[in-house]
């Protein structure tokens, strides 16, 4: 969700959410689907005629605005835990 | 020398793009074929999807083959997401299923010269159609049109294809691309989904 969170407004495609989340592109197309199933994503065909462009159009993701408030929840929540296990090693230090 | 030389590399250089065009076309069959599992309302999405993003990827065919490798392996949670139950083949059947495909490939290329010759025997003697067709389920849950020679039944050539199941020859493109499965003993095809065990379903007649 990280890779989505850097530009909320900017649509992706599958292939570059798995380059940005480094996950292969089996793993990441069932995870769209689900995000999508949720609500958090949406997707639509790129708007381009594909005898101009000259390749096919493709099919780009964006948050939703539920999307975005739950990911920046859950990137805060972990960026919390994290910094609770660290905080020992800190005030060790 | 220098211009043998000249020839043979540029035989080399056809024979390595000709080879990379193949991951191409691996690639996009892969992607056609693991799409079946998918529910059918969103068949066509996918694969258009993953048919753009394969071309989206620079370099070279393997990478795209690669990509249609791992869409692939993910298909199969992709369509749980989506809703559908994903049917779980053993391991070992898939393997049994595979090498029944390849065999039978290998018995269509064999048998071949055969193929042709019918045609053109029947299409020579009883002229056209030379082929009739019947609407049977195929495995993965869609339809799909078997052919077989259509030559009378009182002929000669028909009772000798009837005898010998040699009239059902053009289904073996189905069986070796696994859409369909045959009964044990037979040439002739089951419109039955044997493969998962259920019950079958009767012919539509097409003829």
């Amino acid at each position: 969700m990280a890779a989505f969170l850097e530009d909320p407004c900017a649509p992706r495609f599958g292939l570059e959410v798995s380059r940005g989340a480094g996950l292969a592109s089996g793993t990441i197309y069932p995870i769209l689907a689900r995000l999508e199933a949720a609500g958090w994503l949406e997707s639509a065909w790129e708007d381009i005629d594909p005898s101009n462009a000259g390749r096919p159009r493709r099919r780009h993701y964006r948050l939703t605005a539920e999307g975005e408030t739950a990911a920046r929840q859950h990137l805060q929540a972990s960026l919390d835990r994290l910094g609770r296990m660290l905080r020992p090693a800190w005030n060790a230090a | 020398m220098s211009w043998l030389s000249i020839v043979v590399g540029a035989a080399i250089a056809q024979a390595v793009s000709e080879f990379v065009g193949l991951f191409d076309l691996a690639a996009r069959w892969l992607i056609r074929r693991c799409s079946r599992s998918l529910p059918e309302e969103c068949r066509g999405r996918y694969v258009e999807e993953w048919a753009a993003e394969l071309q989206a990827i620079p370099g070279s065919g393997l990478w795209r083959l690669l990509f249609a490798i791992r869409v692939c392996l993910g298909a199969r949670a992709t369509a749980r997401e989506l809703g559908t139950v994903a049917l779980r083949v053993p391991f070992r059947s898939q393997l049994v299923r595979a090498g029944f495909m390849i065999a039978v490939f290998l018995l269509g290329v064999f048998l071949a010269p055969l193929t042709i010759t019918l045609t053109v025997l029947i299409a020579a003697i009883y002229g056209r159609p030379v082929f009739r067709s019947r609407v049977v389920q195929a495995l993965d849950g869609g339809t799909v049109r078997l052919y077989s020679f259509n030559a009378p039944q009182s002929s000669r050539v028909g009772r000798f294809l009837d005898s010998t199941d040699l009239d059902a020859l053009p289904s073996l493109l189905p069986m070796a691309r696994g859409r369909i499965w045959p009964t044990v003993a037979q040439l002739r095809i089951v419109a039955a989904d044997v493969w998962h065990r259920r019950p079958t379903r009767p012919f539509d007649d097409a003829d």
